[in-house]
């Protein structure tokens, strides 16, 4: 009978198909990975654009509304205060007029300097005229004044060196939100803010000898904060990364590190100073 | 005097990947792993003791027919685990109550020891249903996309090597009757069968290599 050729070639045709079906499994797996990497990177990519701009605009309306509180509110109140000054020296000196006039004053000015600090404090100028060391010392000196914990400054590296306005921006903010955090949740006494600038690497570090805290714990709290949401977002923008070495009675350390560095104008703090 | 050399080798191929195993220590082992474990060592006492009977001059066929329904059952539960479609579960119980059902018919070649006959149905039953289960198990890893790399999962290599075995085998098994139970040209589908288990040891070596704590499909 022929049965020996209808196996011989049968098995050599199983044998054929069997081997493509497993190389085609394992090309077209790969392939499909490879697809939804693809896919996974765009979205992760648009999530970030999409960040970006809602941060950008939150900046535009920062900025707005503290030109709007300088100029328009400001002005408002200054002339206020001259009006009142002028109505003042007619008054007369009648004892309870005057003590109410005086008080009177003293909140317009009260008022007119807190405006002029809100205003300050929406856009950081110091950080766009000198730049990150400059606004973090600035920023470390004035939460000292209204708390009890020692906060301390220090930096290396090229301090004329110039980031990219939105990064330093990011960083400016990421900076004020760990700072913070530790006056607000560390319970410690010291707060230490260290900023490395190129030529070597850049680096940032926040750290407090308070308690600590558990990272994982934070994140999964029912109603969580938004800062340390907040720095992740604002990190993936400008391609950083952020380390928290902490634990419970350990205190903390945030190192915030940038995976690519854009240096912007050297120098440019140098000719803003000339120019002034 | 080649084929014989053949058959031999074929017969203790499956020792490397079993001293592999060995090597391997003490591995915290998925449940697929230790299916497959499990196929290794059956294979390995399947050869061993059809070695001593031949040895011996015993009649060993009824080993072989024993064999086959035990290991079908353990890939049965291999895929039956891995898979989490309903229908595929029932469908691999169907197979397994259809292929008792089936070896049964041939009831003289198992309940016999001293039978002289390949089991006439259950061998290429098994193979197809083998087939099946893998089939239906590729298709589900490339539609699910849970496994980044294939060629690091255990159970790739073992479906792939499985695969290769039974669609090799199944024209020897479809005419078992004129094959293997023909002693006339018995020893010319022996080296098909023998060629692809050394083929199926190695692909159960480089599973092996894979094994270790992870998740499954
Ligand atoms: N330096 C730190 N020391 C101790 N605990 C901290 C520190 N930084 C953060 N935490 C813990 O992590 C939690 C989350 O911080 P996050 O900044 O996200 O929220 P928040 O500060 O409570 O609120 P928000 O920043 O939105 O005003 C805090 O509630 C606090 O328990
Ligand atoms: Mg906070």
């Amino acid at each position: 009978m022929e049965s020996p050729y209808v196996i011989i070639i049968g098995t050599g045709i199983m044998l054929i198909m069997a081997m493509f079906i497993v190389l085609f499994v394992m090309y077209y797996q790969r392939k499909q990975i490879e697809q939804q990497m693809r896919v996974k990177d765009m979205e992760a990519e648009f999530q970030r654009k999409l960040l970006e701009v809602s941060m950008a605009s939150t900046e535009a309306e920062r900025r707005r509304i503290a030109q709007d509180l300088h100029d328009d509110i400001g002005a408002l109140l200054s002339v206020t205060k001259l009006t009142f000054n002028a109505l003042y020296g007619q008054l007369g000196s009648k004892d309870q007029a005057e003590r109410l006039a005086k008080q009177v004053r003293e909140a317009l000015d009260e008022t007119i300097s807190h405006v002029r600090r809100i205003s300050r404090e929406l856009v950081p100028t110091t950080l766009e005229r000198f730049g990150l060391p400059a606004a973090l010392q600035e920023f470390a000196a004035k939460s000292i004044s209204s708390h009890t914990v020692r906060i301390t400054f220090g930096y290396s590296g090229d301090e004329n060196i110039r980031l990219e306005p939105k990064v330093e921006l990011m960083l400016y903010r990421v900076a004020q939100e760990l700072i913070n955090n530790a006056l607000k949740h560390s319970g410690g006494t010291n707060v230490h803010v260290q900023l490395s600038l190129p030529p070597e690497t850049f680096g940032l570090v926040v750290e407090d000898n308070g308690h600590g805290f558990n990272l994982q714990e934070a994140h999964t709290r029912p109603s969580p904060g938004l800062g340390l949401d907040s720095i992740e977002g604002r990190l993936r923008v400008i391609n950083g990364k952020i380390n928290y070495e902490t634990g419970p009675q350990k205190g903390c350390r945030a190192v915030v590190e940038l995976r690519q560095l854009v240096l912007y104008e050297k120098a440019k703090k140098r000719d803003v100073e000339k120019a002034q | 005097m080649l084929e014989r050399f053949i058959a031999i080798t074929a017969d203790f191929s499956i020792i490397i990947p079993f001293i592999y195993l060995l090597f391997k220590g003490k591995i915290p082992l998925t449940i697929s792993d230790k299916l497959i474990y499990v196929y290794i060592v059956l294979t390995l006492i399947r050869n061993i003791a059809s070695f001593v009977t031949m040895m011996l001059g015993v009649y060993n066929i009824y080993l072989y027919n024993w064999y086959n329904l035990l290991s079908f059952g353990i890939i049965a539960a291999l895929y039956f685990q891995i898979l989490n479609n309903l229908y595929f579960k029932m469908l691999v119980i169907a197979a397994l109550i259809l292929l008792i059902a089936i070896a049964f018919i041939d009831y003289r070649t198992l309940l016999n020891v001293r039978t002289t006959e390949f089991n006439r149905f259950s061998f290429n039953a098994s193979g197809c249903f083998t087939i099946l289960f893998i089939l239906f198990f590729l298709y589900e890893l490339i539609r699910k996309l849970q496994v980044k790399k294939l060629t690091e999962y255990p159970l790739f290599w073992f479906s792939s090597g499985a695969l290769l075995y039974y669609s090799g085998t199944i024209f020897p098994y479809i005419f078992i009757q004129y094959t293997f139970n023909n002693l006339a040209n018995r020893d010319l589908y022996w080296i098909i069968d023998a060629v692809l288990s050394i083929v199926l040891s190695v692909f159960l070596c480089f599973s092996i290599r894979h094994m270790k704590h992870q998740k499954t499909v």
